[in-house]
């Protein structure tokens, strides 16, 4: 995975603690049980990314064409593609 | 930062999603504040290697002329350097 657990983990402390300091949500539950909660949404979203990216990257490769990885071309092809692939999947994308 | 920035907005839309949906928490601001906060707060620890990057580059910057003429290893030094600072400081790489 992109992000090692300690790294996961540790954003969890510091998102629950920093949304708390600042007021901004109510804690209703057990704190071990949210950051618990927290570690797993990131690790989801982490795996959905990767499976978008996965997909885009094959469609990219199934042109006849060959495209050079990090070329513009390239690069125009795979925000499309990751674009219309999120939205296929219902993904947020801000 | 080790993943695209544009992941930012879902994984912070994913995880107020899951918290509020099972009820662990309450939103005390209208929800897209609380977006906006989230979004914050994961980037800037997202953002943490590259600002200590930034800052070891400042460094080294200061020995360029020994690691320009071969007596000193510019990637084991950066590596020893940030290894020291991130220790230090308690950052999670």
């Amino acid at each position: 995975m992109m992000l090692s657990d300690e790294k996961v983990t540790h954003m969890s402390h510091v998102l629950l603690k920093e949304l708390k300091k600042k007021g901004l949500v109510v804690v209703k539950e057990d704190e071990g049980k949210i950051r618990r909660q927290i570690q797993k949404s990131i690790t989801d979203e982490l795996k959905a990314g990767e499976e978008i990216e996965e997909a885009v990257r094959r469609k990219i490769q199934s042109y006849s064409k060959k495209i050079i990885e990090g070329s513009s071309e390239w690069e125009v092809l795979y925000k499309k593609f990751f674009k219309e692939e999120e939205a296929k999947r219902g993904r947020y994308s801000g | 930062m080790r993943i695209p920035k544009s992941w930012v907005a879902p994984m912070a839309k994913r995880i107020i999603d899951d918290l509020i949906g099972r009820g662990y928490i309450e939103s005390a601001v209208p929800e897209k504040d609380l977006l906006a906060a989230v979004e914050g707060i994961l980037l800037y620890e997202l953002m943490a290697e590259d600002r200590l990057n930034e800052e070891v580059r400042g460094i080294l910057q200061l020995h360029s002329s020994e690691i320009e003429e071969g007596r000193l290893d510019y990637r084991r030094l950066f590596d020893l350097t940030k290894r020291k600072l991130a220790k230090e400081r308690n950052i999670v790489l």
